[in-house]
């Protein structure tokens, strides 16, 4: 019995994991220009059948990987080339900004369903089988979970020493508290934005890349359910605290989890629904955004 | 007669305290002026009263009745007026609109009267029209009543928040600092605009940093620092106060 | 404004006539759902261009119309006119209780819980099978008659072409009243408004109901014109489509809903037949892009002043005529 809970405790906070890093990609955009990307899912999508599609070329892991993200951020500043500066030097609000990346997310699930068609693909096995467990004591855990830890771990080191060890922590900041303040006091805003639609892209390509072991590589990875998981994590992390966000989809996921467990695996995603809502409504500002000295 | 009156009336932001223990009452049919350093929380005593913000503790009596738990359309409705620091006028509408919205309190027809176009919502609609011209005559801006306030010049925008503000038919004017960034002639009426309304028997209270303006009008000075009341009086008396001096010396 | 709305008029009579043009029973079908769609859009034109709230889940109330109808009309019998009464009322209930988080939040976090409240809608439609027939779908449901006599698609173009005139006239009586100007300051400043003595909760509690009211009616005249109900057309992607819908159409026109509603349900199918049938949704979706883009302010005020100029064109021809 305990280890059941352990166990699902331990699934559960892998996959909420991902759907935190999915998260972050909100955050990473409303901490620089304070708009939401409703076509942050769409790179999970992207992500994945990049990946795929890459292995399949025979890159190996390790350079399909490469790859993919780099195309993803790519995207990111086409995003930015191509959607958000237009629309904003055209006087469009905020509005014309999320009609626009609605209209997005539709779009690249039809490209995909037109190019790769509509039936999920396997994915390869590179994070291993999940059928393949270790045992630590007398809990067993999936060789899969395990590796997506090893990634997040990885790439939470990373946006930690980024954010908090370089210039570009601080100019997220300065820009996120007053664009012209950041522009007097010499911070690149341009640069700056660019950066954070690549990191929100990049981050998100990632997640999808570790989610498709569990959701195989098809268009719902790009669909509305695990988009809101997203925007769940990021808003209990009051949009603007990464580590919150991170920590937002663990206990999400955890839930979630257990909600199937003891409850029913049909509303499964109500889980998620039902705590952005509460969170909205009861605090807006996010239940895991303390206030850190950083960021 | 008071018309207003609070009692220990406090407001805190997180842990700063903008407001602390105000006590204080406003004379009916007086100019009363709100001075004090920037920061001291003239502006939050307004948006205290008016709703805008919702008290810490205290108790706000307006007329006898108790409104601090009021909402601020409520507050509006028992005839408590305001004008914003930063002038807050709705662009998206035309100048006499502008006034129309403040009247919508005095409008008895209900959705039905309105679509059906009653004989009752056209004559209430004729009304209104009237009540807003004039007063938009009151303030000099009958001949751009149609005109949109978007780019108009910065004085006779804060003349049709005035204007928007008497359509409510206040008995309480509350004013945050009218004569800011205005010409010497725009601020001539302005003045002149408020001693009229003081003939009429609307109370003003005025947050102002013109001393000239308030010399001219305040019937009666509250100086404030650091959200507490620290001289009160006419403004002869005011003028000479070393306590007064020295927090404005402070300041500097 | 006057002028606009009797070019919107003329514009509308010419379209009433095009049954007796075409009458392909597919057109026509199409023609319905994309008067159906401008019905919604409108409700949207007025909670969004004019109160400034938002919603993307408009597809819930979409759905709580269609099923409700439904419902009322086949399971227990109920004549089709109170089966859609009852989804309406049904639907504006649902947007009162999904106006209560506008009164705090603003934009993006009211965005959200949309997009929460259009999601549980479409899980509660998929898993309460016993009354929605969940993913197998709702047959049956019985098409417009008047007792015996079955209307055809002309005369339920024609209804429908009634309804959304009566739309359009109670939003414009709205617009140009007490009622009107306020949601409009609303929009632009809500402490000032609430300063001028008006319940900004109370405002919004009434575009939401109204905007949920229309958007329920349009799902009750789907139900009734498809005669089956799945839970496809009541997804996340139909609610952002909505919101496509009012948003090329124009926010701020009163005709931006119609315009939008009609325009967006018949360009998928142009591009369809067009020879686009592989990718006619991508390129929808490229279209709305660029004209949110490139055209902010959206169609319909273009097409007004079309339709301006050229009535001035005319206009002076008689003159030196």
């Amino acid at each position: 019995m305990l280890q059941d809970i352990l166990q699902n405790i331990i699934s559960g906070a892998s996959i909420g994991a991902t759907y935190g890093l999915v998260g972050l990609g909100v955050v990473f955009l409303w901490l620089t220009i304070s708009r939401i990307n409703f076509a942050n899912i769409s790179s999970a999508m992207l992500g994945a059948y990049l990946f795929i599609t890459f292995y399949g070329m025979n890159l190996g892991f390790f350079l399909s990987f490469v790859f993919s993200v780099a195309l993803i951020a790519l995207y990111g500043l086409g995003l930015r080339q191509f959607i958000y500066e237009p629309i904003r030097k055209r006087g469009g609000g905020r509005l014309e900004f999320v009609v626009a990346t609605l209209m997005l997310c539709t779009f690249w699930l039809n490209l995909i369903i037109v190019a790769y068609g509509a039936l999920p693909r396997p994915f390869p096995p590179v994070f291993g089988k999940s059928t393949d467990f270790v045992s630590i004591g007398s809990i067993k855990i999936s060789v899969l979970y395990l590796n997506i830890y090893f990634v997040i771990a990885i790439l939470m080191v990373l946006i930690y020493i980024l954010l908090n060890k370089t210039l570009i922590g601080k100019s997220f900041r300065a820009a996120a508290q007053n664009r012209e303040a950041a522009a007097l006091m010499g911070i690149n805003v341009k640069f700056t934005t660019s950066l954070s639609f690549m990191m929100a892209t990049c981050v998100v390509g990632i997640a999808g890349i570790l989610l498709a072991p569990i959701y195989f590589v098809s268009v719902e990875l790009g669909g509305g359910a695990i988009g809101v998981k997203g925007f769940a994590s990021a808003v209990l992390g009051g949009l603007t605290n990464p580590y919150g966000t991170i920590l937002g989809g663990v206990c999400l996921g955890v839930l979630e989890n257990f909600s199937t467990l003891y409850i029913s695996s049909t509303y499964k995603d109500v889980i998620s629904f039902s705590v952005l809502i509460l969170v909205l409504i009861i605090k807006p500002s996010g239940i895991f955004n303390w206030k850190s000295k950083r960021v | 007669m008071d018309i207003l009156k609070t009692k220990n009336m406090t407001k805190s932001f997180g842990g700063v305290v903008a407001n602390k223990d105000l006590s204080l009452t406003i004379e009916e049919g007086k100019i009363t002026a709100f001075i004090g350093p920037n920061g001291s929380g003239k502006t939050t005593f307004i948006n205290v009263v008016t709703g805008v913000h919702p008290i810490t503790s205290g108790e706000i009596f307006f007329q006898d009745k108790e409104i601090s738990k009021y909402e601020s359309n409520q507050i509006s409705r028992l005839g408590i007026a305001r004008t914003f620091q930063k002038i807050r006028l709705f662009d998206n509408l035309s100048v006499i609109e502008n006034v129309l919205v403040a009247r919508k309190s005095f409008y008895k027809s209900g959705p039905i009267s309105v679509v059906f176009n009653t004989k009752k919502f056209r004559e209430e609609e004729r009304q209104n029209k009237e009540k807003a011209l004039e007063l938009l005559d009151l303030v000099g801006l009958k001949d751009k009543a149609y005109e949109s306030p978007k780019g108009m010049a910065y004085g006779l925008r804060r003349c049709l928040e005035i204007a928007r503000a008497l359509a409510l038919e206040p008995k309480l004017l509350f004013l945050d600092e009218p004569a800011a960034g205005m010409t010497r002639d725009e601020f001539k009426v302005i003045m002149d605009l408020m001693l009229v309304l003081r003939e009429r028997g609307i109370t003003t209270v005025l947050v102002e940093h013109t001393m000239d303006f308030i010399k001219a009008v305040a019937d009666w000075v509250y100086v404030l620092n650091f959200g507490e009341i620290i001289a009160k009086g006419p403004f002869d008396e005011i003028e000479k106060d070393p306590v007064v001096l020295k927090a404005y010396l402070g300041e500097e | 404004m006057k002028k606009k709305i009797i070019f919107g008029l003329i514009g509308l009579a010419v379209i009433f006539l095009f049954p007796i043009i075409d009458n392909n029973t597919y057109h026509l079908y199409l023609l319905n759902r994309a008067l159906i769609h401008a019905i919604l859009a409108t409700g949207l034109v007025f909670l969004t261009g004019f109160a400034g709230q938002i919603s993307l889940g408009q597809a819930g109330f979409y759905a709580i119309g269609a099923y409700s109808s439904a419902y009322f009309s086949t399971r227990l019998g109920l004549p089709i006119f109170l089966g859609i009464i009852i989804g309406i009322g049904i639907s504006v209930l649902a947007g009162f209780l999904l106006s209560i988080p506008s009164f705090k939040l603003k934009a993006f976090f009211l965005s959200l819980v949309t997009i929460a409240f259009g999601q549980i809608i479409n899980m509660l439609v998929v898993n309460l099978q016993p009354i929605t027939g969940g993913p197998y779908g709702f047959f049956g449901i019985p098409f417009y008659h008047v007792g015996d006599y079955m209307l055809s698609f002309e005369n339920v173009f024609w209804l429908l072409g009634v309804i959304l005139l009566f739309t359009l006239y109670i939003m414009y009586k709205i617009k140009h009243s007490h009622y009107g100007r306020a949601m409009l300051a609303m929009n632009s400043d809500d402490v000032a408004t609430e300063t001028c003595g008006i319940s900004t909760k109370k405002l919004k509690i009434a575009a939401f109901g109204f905007s949920a009211g229309l958007a329920g009616l349009a799902g009750a005249l789907y139900a009734h014109l498809a005669g089956f109900l799945s839970p496809e057309p009541f997804t996340f992607f139909e609610s952002s489509n909505f919101v496509a819908m009012a948003v090329v159409g124009g926010l701020r026109d009163m005709l931006g809903g119609v315009v939008g509603g009609i325009g967006l349900t018949l360009l998928p199918e142009f591009l369809r037949f067009g020879g686009w049938e592989n990718y006619y949704l991508m390129v929808t979706s490229i279209i709305v892009i660029v004209i949110i883009i490139f055209m902010p302010k959206g169609l319909a005020p273009l097409l007004g002043n079309m339709f301006k100029k050229i009535f001035r064109v005319k206009s002076s021809n008689t003159k030196t005529l």
